[in-house]
């Protein structure tokens, strides 16, 4: 709609009428909160990785360690000599293992999500949650596959690539991959079963079969992290095969093997991030859904789905502070060379770029809640709503500023002489920082499920149409621009 | 945070117990732009996934007998 007069602005654009809402505000926020994030990704890898020694490889930084090294086990054949070059297995097992674990995550957060669909069906017979149940169950009964079929494959890569590793592996955690492949079994025949007999059984076993689906992939989680996470705490000091068939040391060994020092950590860490990623991930699925549909009642739907969504990955979002602290005091206390790798060496940039991306995400949900409630937050007995919103926005954006600062420069290690310290990348700001994106996430899912009820966000889904101001009389009209 | 906890691992499959055989011949964690280009392809991979099958497997409210 044109301004008033037909003005133009500076940029050639048309203005406003007063009082008039400019979406064009939305897209500069999400433009805005997408360049801040391609220009740290450059000042990164351009700046802050080869002035923290980031590009220079573990092996060349331990060579001392690795010559001095009395291993008990390690690889005896030269089975890097497969043409695939100096780093071709590790390429391959990376391609593997990463399209598996985003796969995998499908079912160890979703199958939260999945069970939240079925109970709320029950209690409220809404049909919007069985129809986003069927949706996310037959979702994963398909892709449930390709899951597998990644794990299964990346096994053959580490049997076929790294066949000494391999068989070290299977010696020592013979009991927990064992237990883990049978799960694959349970959760084949809990989802399946859960997915064909939606609406033909009773609601009781339904849901039994919803919750052994979540409870089987967490124990399956739980088995493969007594690998994964003992990879880098294992628990033991050193170890030696005090007996032949499958469990080839004490009992006492393998405990501390299976359940080591950061087990539970790392494991309720994936947990967490595996619910945020399936929220955020429906998310997006449901805005695609969103604009592909035409019908009202489509849009409805599905514009419900991406709130639905955007509050897992939130209540996800908000565990990760707490629970990376819990992990990586374990990580200090049980491993402090690899503490000191990632918080105070040369991988600390995968811990900034990490944090970063988490900033990102709360920026993008702050301004998610003000722009897709603006409908509820511009009447006028939500202003002060509004304006609480607009604070945390602002909050969010200052943590954020905290969290992209390298903690140092110029040498590889923090505590190395001639490091430049920066005042503002410490970790005591920077965990001041996190829990106050944490503190403000779980307020705006609290203000957004309790102030702004479900009743009042009813008539709004669909209608992605801002708010209507009135703005106060004794107030000139303004261009309706907002934060 | 995969990428964080295996690249802080000093060069040892196991934490002082299994080195990585062939010394600096096969350096670790991977040099930046293979992981870079790793993440690209697995990400892109898995949109097109993802997207394809959440396609197939939507529950509109008007066609839900369709699926």
């Amino acid at each position: 709609m044109p301004g008033p007069g037909g003005t133009r602005t500076q940029a050639g654009g048309t203005p406003p009428a007063p009082g008039e809402y400019d979406a064009r505000g939305d897209t500069r926020k999400v433009v805005g909160i997408l360049v801040a994030l391609a220009l740290f990704i450059i000042v990164l890898y351009g700046y802050i990785i080869p002035l923290q020694g980031g590009l220079i490889s573990s092996t060349a930084i331990r060579a001392g360690d690795l010559t001095g090294a009395e291993p008990r086990f390690q690889e005896q054949m030269p089975i890097q000599e497969v043409d695939l070059g100096a780093s071709g297995r590790s390429i391959f097992i990376a391609f593997v293992m990463l399209t598996h674990i985003l796969f995998a995550n499908l079912h160890l957060g979703g199958a939260w999500v999945l069970l939240s669909l079925v109970i709320l069906y029950l209690l409220s017979r809404k049909e919007r949650y069985s129809r986003l149940g069927k949706s996310v169950a037959l979702f994963n009964v398909i892709l449930f596959s390709a899951g597998a079929t990644f794990a299964a494959g990346g096994m053959m890569a580490f049997i076929a690539l790294f066949p000494d590793l391999s068989m070290n592996v299977f010696h020592l955690y013979w009991w927990p991959l064992f237990a883990y492949f049978i799960l694959y079994g349970v959760i084949i025949l809990l989802l399946f079963t859960f997915w064909f007999a939606w609406d033909r059984i009773r609601p009781g076993v339904h849901l039994a079969l919803g919750f052994g689906y979540a409870v089987s992939v967490f124990v399956q989680t739980v088995t493969i992290d007594t690998l994964a996470a003992g990879m880098l705490t294992p628990g033991v000091a050193s170890f030696s095969f005090t007996e032949s068939g499958l469990l080839p040391m004490t009992l006492d060994q393998a405990m501390a093997l299976w359940f080591n020092p950061t087990l539970w950590e790392l494991t309720f860490h994936q947990v967490a991030a595996a619910i945020a990623f399936f929220g955020f991930l429906i998310t997006t699925l449901a805005t695609v859904h969103y604009i592909d549909q035409k019908e009202f009642a489509a849009k409805k739907q599905w514009d419900w789905v991406a709130a639905y969504g955007i509050a897992w990955g939130l209540a996800g979002l908000i565990m990760q502070p707490v629970l990376g602290q819990l992990y990586m005091t374990a990580i200090q206390k049980n491993a402090p060379s690899a503490f000191m790798m990632i918080m105070h060496g040369p991988r600390a940039w995968a811990m900034l770029m990490m944090v970063t991306l988490l900033a990102g995400l709360f920026l993008t949900i702050g301004t998610y809640f003000l722009t897709r409630r603006d409908q509820l937050l511009s009447r006028p007995e939500n202003r002060t709503i509004r304006t609480i919103f607009k604070g945390f926005l602002v909050l969010t954006a200052v943590a954020g500023f905290v969290l992209v600062q390298p903690a140092w420069l110029g040498t590889l290690f923090i505590d190395d002489p001639g490091a430049w310290i920066n005042p503002l990348g410490g970790m005591p700001l920077k965990y001041v920082a996190l829990f106050v994106m944490a503190a403000i996430g779980a307020a705006i899912i609290m203000l957004d499920a309790i102030v702004l009820t479900s009743e009042e966000k009813e008539g709004q889904w669909g209608d992605t149409s801002p708010g209507v101001r009135s703005l106060p009389p004794s107030r000139p009209a303004s261009s309706g621009r907002r934060l | 945070m995969g990428l964080v906890r295996e690249s802080a691992r000093a060069p040892w499959a196991f934490y002082q117990i299994i080195p990585v055989s062939g010394g600096q011949a096969y350096a670790t964690p991977l040099p930046l732009p293979a992981i870079a280009a790793v993440w690209a392809i697995v990400l892109a991979l898995s949109w097109v996934v993802f997207w394809y099958v959440a396609k197939v497997t939507a529950y509109h409210p008007a066609d839900e007998d369709s699926v």
